[in-house]
């Protein structure tokens, strides 16, 4: 009996050593998976930071025998994660191109891409090789708030270049503004998370009422980047003629949305809007249309601004509509669509929006080379804030020092990013869709769709 | 608030499916004393080797649920024989080496596949409304086919001889020796039959939410709970303890706060452990 009772409780007890070992270990792996949209993720094994050299060397035709000009790019596990990827490629692609056309200032640019893992940590550390071992001259990338946020002052004190080409928390702005002598080194080149929120209720105040849309659900995911985005959109939605009739957060790690889903039909709203920025956000959509929710679906989803989502999601991605930058058929400039084609020829896919604020980051700092015909940081710094440049997202100025978003790409519809993409079936062939432009109007490739269902 | 009756269609259809995945944790659990930590990783390996099924063979929805199965039980059968087999002694080796090969299956399809998620065909498409409330097709479809599985694996443990000498082996292994059973040959069957079970709710939990290089931790983590409240070695207590946490899962995520989900089974494994440390119907078993 006594041996019973021993073996008993080692038995119990064992399972729940078992249980804290893997709760403990999964929880581990989570650490900064997919977090914001995501800043890549964790691999959970200690997989040694990744590191890769491309650039100058490929094309020399300009070079003066002076040192190359680096960039450091800062990004998600660039072997695996869409938007780590489209950083790496996108800088690979922009110093490429500069280099075909003679480098910038004499030199050849050289892009040296680490791997942030998606947490801070190993984000700082890829932030002190780039700018203590390598000497960069230029840092960009960085896809989350907590990364961004933890090396502000890192790039305050190696007082580097940096232009952040993922990351939307406008606190890295804010602190611009309100130190500027301190945190001068930080630019942005894509849309806060406040302006892509201006953007989104441009998009509303349009083409809600032509929709016939009144009534609004909006769903967000619980994290740095996005919950202002939200709070800011719900209390201008106050002053609005629309109904908010349901909003609500949900937690990064869901995987079954049907419970919110019910919520939302259960609230009458027409339409639901949403703010998801994680790969697993995904089975948002295919839950959406699995179960032919009786609302439309427009707003911000990240993973479906990859031009590949729609085979991804075996078309279940059809009629859903997102706040994007990247779009095949986008055509912000001149520029962009032999980006897009030259991306496409070398790495096989279409970019995926951090290919565009890439290039456009590398894009803007060339040009501001040129015109202050110096590497000083300080001149580089007083040229960038004046520099009106057309990239391949459109026309590009940054704010000012003394605004709110210091130093942060200003919102410029109509001239620039953002778009509002939908994905449409191909008339030929449903299996495969477009991401058709359908806001803003100088950006418009084709009139929004019902789902079928709706109709 | 969503109506009652929509938080119980979720409820019962989501619990079938997870009773099916503890249902292959407590069997391994409860014959072989071991912590089976792959056992999320199968899930995924089965979810993959349907999608591939699909997108590299143009293969249907049964073409994608027998290469689940067929994946997740060579898995299994392989694991057992490579890594469990000459540890079977050894539950806290076990647990380790679950881990590691759990860590490395999820991290070969994070290289292979990216962070992306994907679908697979639904098993029916199309929804319904009951009560007011949407019910896709395909979860009838998963929760009719969940708990056929259920009541097929019941009867086999406890109306064949299989069975008996299942629970014989679970039992006292060295006895179910002496009266000639091949404790080695059940333990080898049980890693495939979980591995199997696990595989084919991989395809379900695709089917439903999407496939991904981490799916498999939820239903590890909700695994243990599920065994841990419904008791060990007991698929009635593995049902049960399915379907309460299925339901608090649903009632915490439309009634009190959707971001709760996921949280609220994980208290409740901490107060029943220290409520109720047997579980509900679990049966503490001498394997000395």
């Amino acid at each position: 009996m006594t041996q019973q009772r021993t073996r008993t409780f080692g038995r119990r007890s064992f399972l729940a050593t078992g249980t804290s070992i893997a709760v403990a270990s999964i929880a581990g792996c989570q650490t900064g998976e997919d977090s914001g949209g995501s800043d890549g993720q964790s691999t959970g094994n200690g997989q040694s930071t990744s590191e890769e050299t491309q650039g100058g060397t490929a094309a020399t035709t300009s070079s003066s025998g002076s040192d190359p000009l680096k960039i450091g790019v800062l990004a998600p596990s660039p072997e695996n994660n869409p938007n780590g990827r489209g950083m790496a490629n996108g800088a690979r692609l922009a110093g490429d191109r500069l280099n075909a056309n003679g480098g910038v200032l004499g030199s050849d640019v050289e892009v040296i891409v680490k791997n942030t893992k998606g947490n801070a940590g190993a984000a700082r550390e890829a932030y002190q090789d780039l700018t203590l071992g390598e000497g960069v001259d230029l840092t960009t990338g960085v896809m989350s708030a907590e990364v961004l946020m933890s090396l502000m002052d890192a790039i305050a004190n190696q007082e580097t270049l940096h232009i952040t080409s993922g990351a939307i928390t406008p606190g890295a702005s804010a602190m611009v503004a309100e130190d500027y002598e301190t945190y001068k080194y930080h630019f942005r080149s894509s849309l806060n998370g406040i302006l892509l929120g201006r953007g989104l209720e441009d998009f509303v105040t349009d083409v809600f009422p032509q929709q016939g849309w009144t009534d609004v659900a909006m769903l967000g995911m619980d994290s740095q980047d996005v919950t202002p985005l939200q709070n800011g959109v719900a209390g201008w939605f106050e002053e609005q003629d629309f109904n908010l009739v349901y909003n609500e957060s949900f937690s990064p790690g869901t995987q079954n949305f049907n419970p919110l889903f019910d919520q939302v039909e259960e609230s009458g709203a027409d339409v639901l809007l949403p703010m998801m920025v994680t790969p697993g956000s995904t089975a948002a959509i295919v839950q959406w249309a699995n179960g032919e929710r009786p609302f439309e679906f427009a707003g911000i989803h990240t993973p479906s601004q990859s031009p590949t989502f729609y085979e991804e999601t075996d078309g279940a991605a059809a009629h859903t509509v997102t706040s994007n930058i990247s779009s095949p058929q986008a055509e912000y400039s001149q520029k962009t669509q032999p980006f897009i084609a030259e991306y496409g020829e070398r790495f096989g896919k279409a970019p995926v929006f951090t290919g565009f604020t890439t290039g456009g980051a590398i894009g803007m700092w060339a040009e501001a080379l040129k015109q202050a015909g110096t590497r000083d940081v300080e001149e580089l710094i007083t040229t960038l804030e004046s520099t009106s440049y057309t990239s391949v997202q459109g026309l590009m100025e940054f704010y000012a020092p003394d605004h709110q978003f210091a130093h942060d790409l200003k919102y410029q519809l109509g001239q620039g990013v953002p778009i509002f993409t939908q994905w449409q079936p191909n008339a030929d062939d449903s299996n495969q869709g477009t991401q058709e432009v359908i806001y803003p109007e100088e950006f418009r490739t084709a009139e929004y769709q019902s789902p079928p269902w709706i109709n | 608030m969503v109506n009652g009756l929509a938080i119980a269609i979720q409820a019962a259809m989501l619990s079938a499916l997870y009773a099916v995945v503890a249902i292959g944790f407590t069997l391994i659990f409860g014959v072989g004393g071991v912590l089976n930590l792959a056992h999320g990783a199968t899930i995924t390996i089965g979810a993959f080797a349907g999608f591939y099924a699909v997108s590299a063979f143009g293969g249907g929805v049964f073409a994608a649920v027998t290469a689940a199965v067929l994946a997740s039980g060579a898995f299994g059968a392989v694991l057992y024989l490579g890594l469990i087999r000459p540890f079977r002694d050894d539950p806290t080796i076990i647990m380790i080496l679950t881990l590691i090969v759990a860590i490395a299956i999820e991290y070969l399809f994070l290289v292979v596949e990216g962070t992306s998620a994907y679908t697979v065909p639904q098993i029916v498409a199309g929804t319904t409304t009951v009560g007011g409330a949407s019910v896709p097709y395909n979860l009838v479809a998963i929760f009719v086919a969940s708990w056929l599985i259920i009541g097929a694996v019941f009867y086999w443990v406890n109306r064949t001889d299989t069975g008996r000498a299942i629970i014989a082996t679970s039992m006292d292994s060295k006895g179910a020796f002496l009266v000639g059973i091949d404790s080695d040959q059940i333990n080898l069957l049980m890693w495939v039959v979980a591995s199997v079970l696990a595989g084919i709710a991989g395809y379900f939990f695709g089917s439903y939410l999407t496939i991904g290089w981490s799916m498999g931790r939820t239903p590890l983590i909700l695994s243990f709970a599920i065994v841990i409240l419904g008791g060990l070695g007991s698929v009635r207590g593995s049902v049960i303890g399915a379907y309460l946490i299925g339901s608090i899962e649903v009632v915490t995520t439309n009634v009190i706060n959707p971001q709760l989900q996921g949280l609220a089974p994980l208290v409740a494994v901490i107060i029943i452990l220290l409520v109720r440390p047997s579980g509900l119907y679990g049966k503490e078993i001498d394997i000395a």
